[in-house]
């Protein structure tokens, strides 16, 4: 295969086939040369050799010499596409006009011998110019299996790469539709007009713009058929994912923070006005100091110095023995009623006038008595710092009565007129 | 072509056809040579219908003359005139 059968091995041949010798078929041959180029050269321009085929000059300026074979020769030659017949194209058969250029290109696979002027030519020329360039292709002859027009495809140029382009053929055919999309096979359903699918294969390098029908392709490495990546939803699948992500962060922060104030005012509440009745057990003192400060009302251990503090000492030993009373059932309880007494506290944490007031008066209410005899060293009465000594007046000394309505009244009143002054 | 034998001529053109059926190329000095040659499938018009058609690959033969053919043609062409 591709071997250059030379003179030698021309006679040698024709030598073993005839049974002459090798000598006589190299002189036979060499007869044979000198006879056709007489005729070619001769007024004819023609010469006929049987067996083997007709010359024939054409153009007489620049020699082109037309050889007709042999029909045995042709078919023999041509035997390996012997079956192959010419296929007729269908009128909405698109073929792409660069595989025109195509087979313009593959003109190189044709073995063609260049008849170039070689100096030095003698009777050893032969036509042949050993090519040295890589690029050129030998000649050779493809596998015709491999080279067989299928008839149920129309093909155009090589077939292994390159783009599939389908075109539906409206004849009956007994082949099958060979549909591979759902979509197709779902308008198959006439069993009468069958569709039958051209392939067109283009190579890349040829590919014109792709039309709007093609919405598949060939992968060139892989060969698969892969489907258009067309998914909008999934951009806002991601954007509303994110979106949620952000609200929720938000949500937390804000709960985080209710929840955290809720819990500081439940730990940590607000500084007591001096109208809130309400107390805490922390303000609530012990039942032994309760009770050393009735102890000291009973033995008259108090700084009552006039004659009306002694009197209401005496009406109010009656409430304070009734106090005691109540004091020894309750151990727990710490609350003072009334002290006569004028004596001195010191203001602490969550230990105002009003707690000092319910501790000797019996009612946060008559805490204002306490701010009005400390008046001279108190300013606001809800912002006294912390350790402030301040001295209780006695109950008696500005009528302080915790059952009577109108002294808790009265308090108020004061209370109301302290506040007014501070706006 | 009579001085040759018939059947030196036939068994020329056998070697002939196996040699380029085997795509080898046949050399004859000062003559020249035949080579297989493969034409791909193209497209051509029926010249009766006009149709287009799609004509398979097929292989023919190909003869190149050699250098020395051609000159001697051009000679005789001249001595001809």
């Amino acid at each position: 295969m591709n071997d250059i059968i030379t003179l030698d091995i021309l006679a040698v041949r024709i030598a073993e086939k005839t049974g002459i010798t090798t000598e006589q078929a190299r002189q036979y041959i060499t007869l044979i040369k000198e006879i056709a180029t007489r005729r070619l050269a001769g007024p004819f321009h023609t010469a006929t050799i049987p067996h083997v085929g007709t010359f024939t000059v054409a153009d007489t300026d620049n020699p082109t010499i037309i050889y007709n074979p042999e029909p045995s020769i042709s078919e023999t030659v041509n035997e390996p596409f012997s079956f192959f017949e010419p296929v007729p194209l269908c009128d909405d058969t698109i073929i792409d006009p660069s595989v025109e250029s195509i087979q313009a290109d593959n003109d190189s696979d044709i073995t063609t011998i260049p008849t170039t002027e070689i100096p030095n030519a003698g009777d050893t020329d032969t036509g042949i110019r050993k090519d040295t360039s890589d690029n050129k292709p030998e000649p050779t002859v493809k596998d015709p299996v491999t080279a067989v027009c299928d008839i149920d495809n129309v093909h155009t140029a090589d077939v292994s790469t390159g783009r599939i382009q389908t075109y539906e053929d409206t004849q009956q055919s007994e082949y099958d539709t060979g549909h591979t999309d759902n979509e197709n096979n779902q308008n198959q359903t006439d069993p009468v007009q069958e569709v039958q699918i051209r392939t067109v294969y283009i190579p890349d390098e040829y590919q014109s713009d792709q039309t709007a029908t093609d919405t598949n392709y060939l992968n060139d490495e892989t060969q698969t058929e892969q489907p258009i990546y067309d998914h909008p939803m999934e951009y806002d699948d991601r954007h509303s994912r994110g979106m949620n992500s952000i609200v929720a962060y938000i949500l937390g922060i804000l709960t985080g923070m209710i929840l955290t104030c809720i819990a500081v005012f439940f730990l940590y509440p607000p500084m007591h006005s001096s109208d809130d009745d309400t107390y805490t057990p922390e303000e609530l003192e012990t039942s032994d100091a309760a009770s050393e400060d009735l102890t000291d009302i009973l033995t008259g251990n108090d700084n009552a110095t006039t004659e009306e503090s002694a009197d209401i000492q005496i009406q109010n030993k009656t409430r304070v023995s009734d106090a005691v009373t109540d004091l020894q059932a309750e151990q727990n309880k710490t609350k003072d009623t009334v002290s006569n007494s004028a004596r001195t506290d010191t203001v602490g944490r969550n230990y105002y006038l009003a707690t000092m007031s319910r501790k000797y008066y019996g009612r946060m209410d008559f805490w204002v008595y306490i701010y009005k005899e400390n008046q001279s060293k108190l300013g606001h009465p809800d912002r006294i710092p912390v350790g402030t000594v301040v001295t209780i007046p006695p109950a008696s000394k500005y009528d302080i009565n915790p059952e009577s309505q109108a002294s808790v009244e009265q308090a108020r009143r004061i209370a109301a007129e302290i506040k007014e002054q501070y706006r | 072509m009579d001085q040759i034998p018939d059947n030196v001529l036939q068994a020329f053109g056998e070697i002939l056809s196996e040699s380029l059926r085997d795509s080898d190329q046949v050399a004859i000095p000062s003559f020249g040579t035949f080579a297989a040659v493969k034409i791909d499938e193209h497209i051509d018009k029926d010249p009766e219908s006009g149709e287009r058609m799609l004509v398979p690959p097929s292989i023919t033969v190909m003869f190149t003359p050699a250098l020395k053919l051609v000159k001697q043609i051009k000679e005789g062409r001249n001595s001809h005139e």
